[in-house]
């Protein structure tokens, strides 16, 4: 594993998008950040800036009025990026299932890389859920970089 | 004496070319004690490498070439302004070149045409108006108890600014949380308020230089401060006091950036300028009254 | 080449070309004549720089072995001037103006016919020595310049003939008036700038123009009263008024109800003049208001030359009052303008407004210099005297493009200008990091300044304008790298658009620009070649330069050092980044992809003019009064 692969496992930067829902989530991502799971360990820095992160933390069901505003969201961020839906509703749409207000999940609206499942999640869940997004940090990297080589 | 001509110019290059490292290495060590005060765990003390690192891996995402042109020139004169420190220049025009650093900043801040480029160079330009005045005064004093604005003259004078100076070195103290970005002035990158403030439009690489410019940065800080003491104490050469004095101060920042929050502009405004001003003036007027100046 | 006859084409030449433009039919033929007077212009200054400084005591003009003597037609001519002033303060109901003039008038009269002058036979009375060579330099070849610019932007216009004839007249009168070397003729040149300014002024006839320029006229109306005074009182105390011959050793024969230390009094009205010519506050409302005139005015009168005239007249009174208290008080006057009107530059979005304090701004500093009055200080002055005169010269030419092509003035509609106007907007950015950044010549001079600030050997009131510079520089930087950073905002899927080329206005904005980055490089030949001091300060400005290094005893650096490594900071990031069309992508604006209004950040209800003019005008009335009593003490 190169230099540059360690260091992307080693210092993902989050951008937290809560996209309509019941805030749950959004409490316990938070907690996340509090001293008791601190995943400021992991290096995680939660930035608000798309341009600056790596990974995607999505958390509840894609209202009808977000729905551009997290595409716009996800095309401003630089490659390699992961998207991990947090949370029942961001996953499969979870209570708000076929309301007239919602898409429903946020695979609806871009592609999800890890689905954490809970109603709320519990931040164990969500560390272990971001581990798993950034082994495939790596592998998206690697894939980008094989497409370029492969149509140069 | 040419190995002395040589030392002259190797030593001022090798703290140039660890800076960085050690720059990242005081930031690192920073979140890992920030973290510890707030009973957790904390990244690992490299971490700021593995961020650097991790950013030069990513792609472009830009808005237009003017504002990366300038994040490269900030990035470039920050290095060409603590070179100029280290290797003994005039202490005035250094003083200025590192200002300049801060217009390349606020200049791409400005010409990012995002709301949050334009309230965070604004806020920039309005924190750079809160400390230049104390910065250079501070250089016109030493330059009067030295007698001039040469850095040489500082390292030759009779005794270490800071028996001359104390009230000066106070009012550096007030204002070093503002250079440093940190609370309770880390206006201009309100990371709660306006995103990343002048560096919310980069990315990738552009943000990996930008980010080992803050590490020059806070050398230079550290170093300038250092200087108040370039005189060796009893049996502890020169440079060891000039490092303790920089220690003193990296952990009044760490310090200061855990106690407090941040204040409003017009709160860093009222806070450094009556104190920084009054003691500055104190100072003066110390040294005019008891002669300890230079014509 | 003979200095008489140099001089004859620095002044008279213009003038008479300026009449031949007025008489010549149709704008093609206007055109050549101008051309042709911006080329004798800036081949006879260059050829009076090479021949050296000179003296010429030419006290009448031979034409055809007839000797026309000089003196009678100045005198005449001075009442013929103030004969028209009178009209037209009469005719717009001026009446503040109309009683300067009577006041004028007064000791005019009782210097020519009343006071027994000394007979100097012989007595220079054109002098070019190198500061005067040096102002000459200005004015010519920035005038030049803009002459040039003007052929481009006025065409079209109802009045351009007058326009042009008052232009050369000004510009002949501006060279006479940098050589002179009898007071009493200067006297007769500074009233005839106060003309040329307020006739073109009110050149665009509309309300606000004429009540701009009935403003200017008063209060250069009342600059002239005192320097009548302060000629009728050094005309009493040292028996000439030749500058040369004005020495601290014949100061007899003050006037019996003057105390006897007051030496310095016709001094500081001669200041007084000099501020109200250089609008240093309280007098800054006459340039401010002055920016409804026409660009090249702006650029020719209210930056680069007419304005100088005050300092230049500062800079050349400096040696007799070396150490006195009206020295420092016009430290203090020029640092207070210095930081205030940089204040309030801060508030401004008109753009034209931003330049005109700022011009304030700088000509204060200079002031400061001047009042300082070390070796130092005054090579800090002149140096300043140059690069700003340049510097700002090119951002009223490129200002005024950008009005003539867009409409808009305000600083807010400049926004992504490159996109629009490239060269015209890269040229403003170089102009406005010129203004502000090391290495560039405003900063040199700055630098000098601030080393002189602190390098005093009493502790006096001057400590103050260690304050006012530090201050001062630091609010300029924030209004020009606003208004830069605002320039080179572009949107991000934006296509830089062809733009239209019209080469009169712009071939002066590229010559400046250029020589925005040779007078920098030349900065060291220009100090050890074209500034001398007289021997009363001890330092000779040579003795600075070393190598391609400036060197004062208190550190130094090199101008081109820096300039170099300056052009390598900004161009290798310029060539070496590449952006691919693939990573454009829009601004963080929470993902609404909504671009706000983006504005503000002028803090009018804390700086704005209403605000401080409150303060800042009651004073600047206190330090002039302060000027005349530190005088007589």
């Amino acid at each position: 594993m190169s230099l540059t692969e360690m260091a992307r496992k080693k210092s993902p930067w989050v951008i937290h998008v809560g996209t309509g829902g019941c805030n749950g989530c959004d409490l316990e991502l938070l907690a996340c950040l509090a001293p008791r799971y601190d995943i400021s360990r992991f290096g995680v820095m939660s930035t608000g800036n798309p341009k600056h992160a790596d990974v995607m933390l999505v958390v509840g069901p894609v209202s009808l009025k977000y729905k551009e505003i997290l595409k716009n969201l996800y095309d401003q961020m630089p490659d390699p990026k992961v998207v991990v839906a947090v949370g029942t509703c961001a996953s499969t749409g979870g209570i708000y299932q076929g309301c007239y207000g919602h898409c429903g999940s946020v695979d609806k609206v871009i592609p999800v890389d890890v689905y954490v499942p809970g109603c709320n999640v519990r931040p164990e869940a969500i560390i272990d859920g971001l581990v798993l997004a950034l082994d495939i940090l790596n592998e998206k990297e690697r894939k980008l970089l094989s497409e370029k080589k492969g149509a140069a | 004496m040419m190995a002395e001509g040589m030392l002259d110019y190797a030593i001022p290059l090798i703290i140039l070319i660890l800076s960085p490292f050690v720059g990242g290495l005081l930031i690192g060590i920073d979140r890992k004690v920030t973290a510890r005060i707030q009973n957790r765990a904390g990244p690992p003390i490299v971490q700021p490498f593995y961020d650097v690192l991790k950013l030069f891996g990513k792609e472009d995402k830009v808005v237009n070439k003017a504002y990366l042109v300038f994040g490269c020139a900030y990035l470039l004169t920050v290095i060409l302004s603590l070179a100029l420190l280290l290797f003994k220049y005039d202490l005035l025009i250094t003083t200025f070149i590192f200002g300049l650093s801060f217009i390349f900043l606020v200049l791409a801040g400005y010409s990012t045409r995002s709301q949050f480029g334009y309230m965070g160079a604004t806020r920039e330009l309005m924190q750079m108006l809160a400390y230049e005045p104390i910065l250079l005064f501070t250089v016109f004093l030493i330059r009067l108890v030295t007698g001039s604005f040469e850095t040489d003259a500082i390292f030759k004078a009779s005794q270490p600014l800071l028996f001359t100076l104390p009230l000066a070195l106070l009012s550096i103290f007030v204002i070093l949380p503002i250079k440093a970005r940190k609370s309770p002035f880390d206006i201009s990158e309100a990371h709660q308020e306006i995103a990343q403030g002048p560096e919310t439009e980069y990315s990738g690489k552009y943000l990996g230089m930008l980010y080992i410019a803050h590490f020059f940065e806070l050398i230079f800080v550290l170093w300038f401060v250092g200087l108040f003491y370039a005189k060796g104490f009893w049996l502890l050469p020169g440079w060891t006091m000039q490092a303790l004095l920089m220690a003193v101060a990296y952990v009044f920042l760490i310090v200061v950036d855990n106690l407090t929050a941040r204040l409003r502009v017009d709160q860093m405004f009222k806070q450094v300028f009556i104190i920084g001003m009054a003691l500055l003036i104190l100072n003066l007027a110390y040294i005019l009254v008891t002669g300890r100046w230079i014509a | 080449m003979d200095g008489s006859l140099l001089l004859l084409s620095m002044t008279i030449v213009p003038a008479l070309l300026g009449i031949i433009c007025y008489l010549a039919p149709g704008y093609e033929v206007k055109k050549y004549v101008v051309i042709l007077c911006a080329i004798v212009l800036t081949v006879a200054s260059l050829l009076v720089l090479s021949g050296g400084a000179q003296v010429i005591a030419a006290e009448s003009i031979d034409m055809a072995g007839v000797g026309i003597p000089i003196s009678p037609i100045i005198l005449v001519l001075d009442y013929l001037l103030m004969l028209t002033f009178l009209w037209y303060g009469w005719k717009d109901k001026e009446y503040k103006a109309v009683l300067l003039v009577i006041l004028q008038l007064i000791p005019l009269t009782y210097l020519e016919f009343f006071v027994q002058k000394a007979a100097s036979v012989g007595a220079a009375t054109f002098v070019m020595d190198k500061l005067a060579i040096v102002m000459g330099l200005i004015v010519s070849i920035i005038g030049s310049l803009i002459l040039i610019y003007s052929i481009g932007y006025m065409r079209g216009d109802k009045r351009v003939s007058s326009f042009f004839l008052v232009m050369m007249l000004f510009l002949g009168d501006m060279n006479a008036l940098v050589f002179t070397n009898d007071l009493a003729w200067m006297f007769f040149f500074w009233e005839v700038t106060t003309l040329c300014s307020f006739l073109l002024i009110r050149h665009y006839g509309d309300e606000a123009s004429i009540r701009a320029s009935d403003r200017a006229l008063w209060m250069n109306l009342l600059g002239g009263v005192s320097l009548i005074c302060g000629i009728v009182l050094i005309e009493h105390i040292y028996g000439t008024t030749f500058l040369s011959e004005i020495s601290s050793a014949a100061g007899q024969g003050v006037l019996s109800f003057l105390p006897a230390g007051a030496i310095a009094l016709p001094f500081a009205f001669l200041a007084f003049g000099a501020f109200t010519k250089s609008a240093l506050m309280p007098f800054n409302s006459w340039l401010t208001g002055a920016m409804v005139a026409p660009t090249p005015v702006s650029a020719l009168l209210h930056s680069s030359t007419m304005v100088n005239a005050g300092v230049y007249l500062l800079i050349r009174l400096a040696p007799f009052i070396i150490g006195s208290y009206v020295s420092t008080m016009i430290a203090v006057i020029g640092g207070f303008s210095f930081m205030f009107c940089a204040l309030l530059a801060l508030s401004q979005t008109d753009s034209k407004r931003i330049l005109a304090y700022s011009t304030i701004s700088y000509l204060g500093l200079i002031a400061m210099c001047t009042g300082i009055n070390t070796g130092l200080a005054l090579t800090a002055a002149v140096a300043l005297l140059v690069f700003h005169a340049v510097s700002k010269g090119l951002m009223f030419l490129c200002v005024g493009k950008v009005q003539h092509d867009t409409g808009a003035r305000d600083i807010e509609s400049m926004e992504g200008l490159v996109a629009r106007m490239p060269l015209v907007a890269y040229i403003m950015v170089v102009g406005l990091i010129s203004l502000m950044a090391p290495p560039f010549g405003v900063f040199v001079g700055k630098w000098l300044a601030f080393q002189s600030v602190s390098t005093f050997t009493s502790i006096s009131l001057s400590l103050v304008d260690i304050f006012f510079i530090i201050f001062g520089s630091i609010f300029s930087v924030f209004y020009y790298s606003r208004w830069a950073g605002k320039l080179l905002a572009t949107k991000p899927f934006t296509e830089v658009r062809p733009e239209h080329h019209e080469w009169y206005t712009e071939l002066p904005l590229i010559v400046l620009g250029l020589g925005v980055f040779v007078t920098v490089a030349l900065t060291t030949f220009f100090f050890s070649s074209l500034i001398s001091l007289p021997p009363a300060y001890g330092v000779e400005p040579s003795k600075l330069v070393t190598g391609w290094s400036i060197h004062s005893a208190l550190g130094g650096f090199s101008p081109l050092g820096f300039l170099i490594v300056f052009l390598i900071i900004i161009l290798v990031p310029v060539l070496a980044i590449r952006v691919p069309r693939t990573a454009i992508t829009h601004t963080y604006a929470c993902g609404t992809g909504e671009e706000p209004e983006l504005g503000g950040g002028y803090f009018q209800d804390i700086i704005g003019e209403g605000v401080s003019l409150k303060y800042l005008d009651p004073a600047g009335v206190l330090l002039m009064i302060a000027l005349f009593a530190a005088a007589v003490i």
